[in-house]
């Protein structure tokens, strides 16, 4: 019978609070649907990734090499280590209807390990990144080919000879290839071996053809007969070597030893893991990001909803306080009458967590996704929402918190003595509102405002919390953005005052800039990138290593002879200062280096040096630095369109590039604020729903005694503005250990931030909670005016 | 736009007509607090309304205050029929023809006496501290309305009252939370008020024994006046027993 009055109580409570329920019902949404759309979307990121490449059979270890013998096959096979070969070239290309020519990376696969995903399925043909057929509109098995020159050195007649073969590959699909996820400007091409040696060999047919028909005197005096058919291939020149293996470190060791001995060593050139293929290392960043994720904004609300729970349920127990001492009087158990408060905080938190599982289940992962579609090129059918089982412990833990947060909420009015809960608290103590002073000068709202501050300290603080919640949050938003375009610009226009900047790789590159009339050129530096292994005495880290210009007129990096200048956020990893040493190590080279500056970087992290370190070549990236007197966008066309030329970008399109490369934050920072902006609303509307109730008596006066709408308001503004600027006031001081925090957990390998949040985005977040505050108090205008003055001043209570 | 004014007919103030007025609640008015009410207040009165819980005198006083609105029928002051103002002008009204006390005194707990009082203060009238000291509170101006007690409580709410000069006074039971010495000095208090004889004040009560020195009864019983007595004889306040 008791739990049947029990219910019924329940019911018209929350008739009767339905507001202040919805608060804390919207609140535990928000909190909820962040926390399981997070969790979902790590969840399905990392089955998607994972069902990748288990699908694509990446590789665990690539070795470069000059050419794969049969040794290096028996080796293989004798140590029953899983392999594939591939052949890998970086080469200039074109596609028939695409104008320019466009860097290409293109494998020709024995099709063992890591294949491409391909649309339509199929093994055999030419394939080409999703992203460039969408780019360029390219029908797929249609006119379209795609074109490159493949140099062959061939012994005709005793005389080594180049032929240039110009391949030609029907485009038969497209494709993603998680090696090459992340590639914008490159084309990924996989081509399978039938096909490329069909093409191969016709095209080296055609060549040794003409050079029969050149030489055809020649040959017919000395009576030489070549015969085309034995200068054909008859398997595909692999220069890779692809090994799956659960113990990575091991399999490694054993190809390096293997190399290292004296008939091979001159074979291999590389070998590596896949912590060292920038596209894999990027998607699996993406994962722990998506990780972390889940502790970051989801604690934020779900400490300002517990905080919420708390004010509803108080003010809740202290308005039903006559109530709960007739149950007590009348011998109802404490434990009863305290579980059918608590039981509210329970349903609120199961209403909004089930609400808010659902949505953040369906919104968060989509929303993520497609941040992920933009910056990746992954294939849509492995990419299925997948929702954890586990979510179920969002629901359970968030119903369980709103429970243990209500229990606490009551526990103090409950153990109350039945006489103390009915006795009435008409006349709140003076004492509460400390001395009246004289003064006429504040208004009498400002006033009132002050004292009931005062009065509800736990209110008061709950607010405050919230508003400062809010606040740090929204300039935690402000300043990612800030602390990217100021980390971007720490280099780009700071540390690197360059016009354009372009990558090489052929050694007529540079004369045919200087002495082309389209580039109108200043002057010009050139430099090196090697990515090395770099050892301090306490750490080890791989690295970019850079061979710059001595005393550098285009970068503020001025170092010259045996200097060596280090990146602080490089130094601070590494943990060395000026004067300490550095082991940097690239293809069995050795290089021990002395710091002797330490500059802050953001974009272009590594060690610089002004000398030439005896890197092999062949490891390095080659670059220009140019400085123009005029710079514009068919400059930077002209030079790409140069043979041998990698990316050419003018400052402005690098930065670009940069900001395109870290958009994924935008996502982040606009989630951030929008939901700092709810968060904010329903703080503030809760807290006008409680001021509302707890007033309404006093509101009803002011009716009576003739005060007008905007006089009322103006006193539950005044108390919601002192609050609300109190919690500016700590959330400012907040957001940059927030943004700090949040940072530290989103690290981006492409760029080491540089903490800044801008005056303006002080001012900005400022003007946003204070028009929240206008928004939310012409609601309650709305509801001062619907304050019927007979009803509200009918009861004692 | 032009600013909305109330503005009395000099000829009739101190007239307070109501004339057929109802008020009806419920979801098809079916509950009839008031039933066609007619009455005629004149200034210098001190009118008790009497009759039992639920008769409508509440609802009359409301009515008159400018709290609710009438269903049907019409209420003028000094030329104003106040059932046609607008929000805003009910709360003009209220804030400078009517004074309004309360059986539970209705004051701002986190407000000083003083300033409890000055929120009724209209520029150029009478000061809060000159309405305090007619009330006898003079010295308690910066005191909390929860350190007083409930007759110096009822008092302060007089003088938020008297403070305006208001045309009519409208007081709903307002000894009905006091002791019966505390009621009589609130009683003293409300017909010294209207000693200028320029105030209609009503007192609504259930108190037969506040008739009694009444210059007009009326009883009201379902929403209808019964009976409206002037009562030419007045007792004295000392000879009642509250």
């Amino acid at each position: 019978m008791i739990n049947k009055i029990f219910s019924k109580l329940t019911v018209r409570n929350i008739k009767s609070n339905i507001k202040q329920f919805l608060s804390v019902i919207v609140i535990v949404l928000l909190s909820t649907m962040l926390l399981s759309g997070f969790i979902t979307n790590s969840f399905t990121l990392k089955k998607s990734i994972n069902n990748y490449f288990d699908k694509t059979n990446l590789a665990d270890i690539w070795a470069y090499v000059d050419g794969v013998t049969d040794d290096d096959r028996s080796f293989f096979e004798n140590n029953e280590i899983e392999y594939g070969e591939r052949l890998y070239l970086e080469t200039s290309a074109n596609i028939t209807s695409v104008k320019n020519t466009n860097n290409a990376k293109v494998f020709v696969s024995d099709g063992k390990i890591s294949n491409p995903y391909v649309t339509p399925n199929r093994k055999k043909g030419c394939f080409i990144d999703q992203n460039v057929v969408k780019n360029y509109k390219i029908p797929i098995n249609s006119t379209e080919y795609f074109k490159f020159n493949y140099i062959v050195e061939q012994e005709f007649m005793g005389v080594p000879i180049e032929l240039n073969l110009n391949l030609s590959f029907e485009i038969n699909g497209k494709m993603c290839f998680d090696e090459c996820a992340d590639t914008y400007s490159t084309w990924p091409v996989f081509i399978d071996e039938e096909t490329f040696l069909t093409e191969f060999n016709y095209r080296l047919s055609l060549a040794i053809e003409e050079q029969k028909q050149k030489y055809a005197s020649i040959l017919e005096t000395m009576g030489i007969e070549i015969n085309t058919g034995d200068y054909l291939l008859e398997s595909v020149p692999h220069n890779q070597i692809l090994v799956k293996t659960d113990d990575i470190e091991k399999v490694t060791e054993k190809i390096e030893n293997y190399y290292a001995s004296d008939q091979t060593s001159s074979n291999l050139i590389y070998v590596h893991d896949r912590n060292y293929v920038e596209s894999v290392v990027l998607l699996n960043s993406e994962i722990d990001q998506s990780e972390k994720m889940i502790y970051v904004f989801p604690v934020i609300f779900l400490v300002v909803s517990v905080l919420v729970i708390l004010t509803t349920i108080n003010h809740l127990v202290l308005q039903e306080k006559t109530k709960i001492g007739t149950l007590k009087s009348i011998g109802i158990p404490d434990r009863k009458i305290l579980r059918h408060y608590s039981m509210y905080g329970a349903w609120l938190c199961s209403i909004g967590s089930i609400i808010g599982i659902l949505l953040g289940v369906l919104i968060i992962p989509n929303i993520m996704f497609v941040k992920y579609n933009l910056v990746y090129s992954l294939p849509a059918d492995y990419i299925h929402l997948s929702i954890p089982w586990y979510i179920i412990f969002v629901f359970i833990g968030v119903a369980l918190l709103g429970y243990i947060v209500s229990l606490f909420a009551c526990y103090n009015i409950l153990h109350k003595k039945p006489i103390e809960c009915l006795r009435q608290d008409i006349n709140i103590n003076a004492k509460n509102f400390g001395k009246a002073k004289k003064s006429k000068k504040l208004p009498l709202g400002i006033k009132m405002a002050f004292r009931n501050i005062r009065i509800k300290p736990i209110r008061t603080i709950m607010a405050t919390i919230g508003i400062m919640g809010c606040v740090a949050l929204l300039l935690c938003g402000f300043g990612i953005q800030d602390t990217i375009i100021n980390s971007i610009y720490t280099d780009l226009g700071g540390n690197f005052k360059y016009d354009i900047t372009t990558t090489y790789t052929s050694e007529d590159f540079e004369q045919e800039i200087i002495e082309n009339e389209n580039v109108d050129l200043a002057f010009y530096e050139k430099y090196s990138k090697f990515y090395v292994e770099a050892r301090s005495d306490k750490k080890l880290k791989n690295l970019n290593l850079y061979e710059i210009a001595e005393n550098s007129r285009l970068t503020e990096i001025k170092i010259g002879g045996e200097e060596v200048c280090i990146s602080k956020s490089v130094a601070n990893e590494l943990g060395v200062k000026v004067g300490d040493k550095v082991t940097v190590s690239l293809g069995g080279t050795n290089v021990e280096l002395i710091i002797t500056t330490i500059k802050q970087t953001s974009f272009m992290n590594g060690i610089y040096v002004c000398r030439d370190l005896g890197f092999n070549n062949l490891l390095g990236t080659y670059g220009m630095w140019l400085k123009c007197n005029s710079v514009s966008d068919d400059t930077v066309d002209y030079i790409n369109s140069v043979n041998g030329t990698n990316d050419a970008y003018t400052l402005q399109g690098m930065t670009d590039l940069v900001m395109s490369k870290v958009s994924s934050i935008d996502i982040m920072t606009n989630t951030l604020k929008t939901f700092a902006i709810l968060l904010a609303i329903v703080v503030l509307m809760n807290l006008i729903f409680l001021i509302m109730k707890e007033r309404v008596k006093e509101i009803a006066t002011l009716k009576v005694l003739g005060q007008g709408i905007w006089n009322i308001g103006a006193s539950v503004f005044y108390e919601i503005l002192i609050m609300t600027l109190l919690g500016t006031f700590v959330g400012m001081f907040l957001g940059f250990p927030l943004l700090i925090w949040v940072l530290s957990i989103n690290k981006v390998e492409i760029l080491n931030f540089i903490y800044h949040i801008n005056p303006l985005s002080f001012v900005l977040s400022v003007i946003i909670i204070l028009a929240t505050i206008g928004f939310v108090s012409l609601f309650s205008l709305l509801k001062i005016k619907k304050i019927n003055m007979i009803e509200s001043l009918k009861s004692v209570e | 736009m032009k600013k909305e004014q109330l503005i009395f007919d000099e000829r009739y103030v101190g007239t307070l007509t109501a004339t057929g007025i109802s008020k009806f609640y419920g979801e098809n008015n079916e509950v009839k607090a008031l039933d066609g009410l007619s009455l005629q207040l004149f200034t210098g009165q001190f009118v008790v309304i009497l009759g039992a819980s639920g008769s409508g005198k509440s609802t009359l006083l409301n009515l008159i205050g400018g709290m609710d609105t009438v269903s049907e029928g019409s209420i003028n002051i000094a030329g104003v029929d106040i059932t046609k103002l607008s929000e805003k002008m009910y709360a003009q009204y209220r804030r400078e023809v009517v004074g309004f006390i309360f059986q539970f005194y209705n004051l701002m707990p986190n407000l000083t006496v003083l300033e409890n009082v000055e929120l009724s203060e209209l520029p150029g009238g009478m000061k809060a501290e000159d309405a305090l000291k007619a009330v006898g509170l003079e010295n308690k101006h910066n005191s909390f309305p929860s350190e007083l007690s409930g007759g110096e409580q009822q008092r302060v709410s007089i003088a938020r009252a008297i403070v305006k000069n208001p045309t009519v006074l409208l007081c709903d039971e307002p000894t009905g939370a006091l002791d019966s010495k505390t009621g009589k000095k609130i009683i003293k208090l409300l017909m010294d008020v209207n000693k200028n004889k320029d105030k209609i004040v009503v007192v609504v009560t259930h108190n037969a024994a506040i008739a009694e020195i009444a210059d007009r009864v009326i009883k009201i019983s379902d929403g209808k006046v019964i009976s409206d007595v002037l009562q030419t004889r007045p007792k004295k306040l000392e000879e009642i027993d509250l």
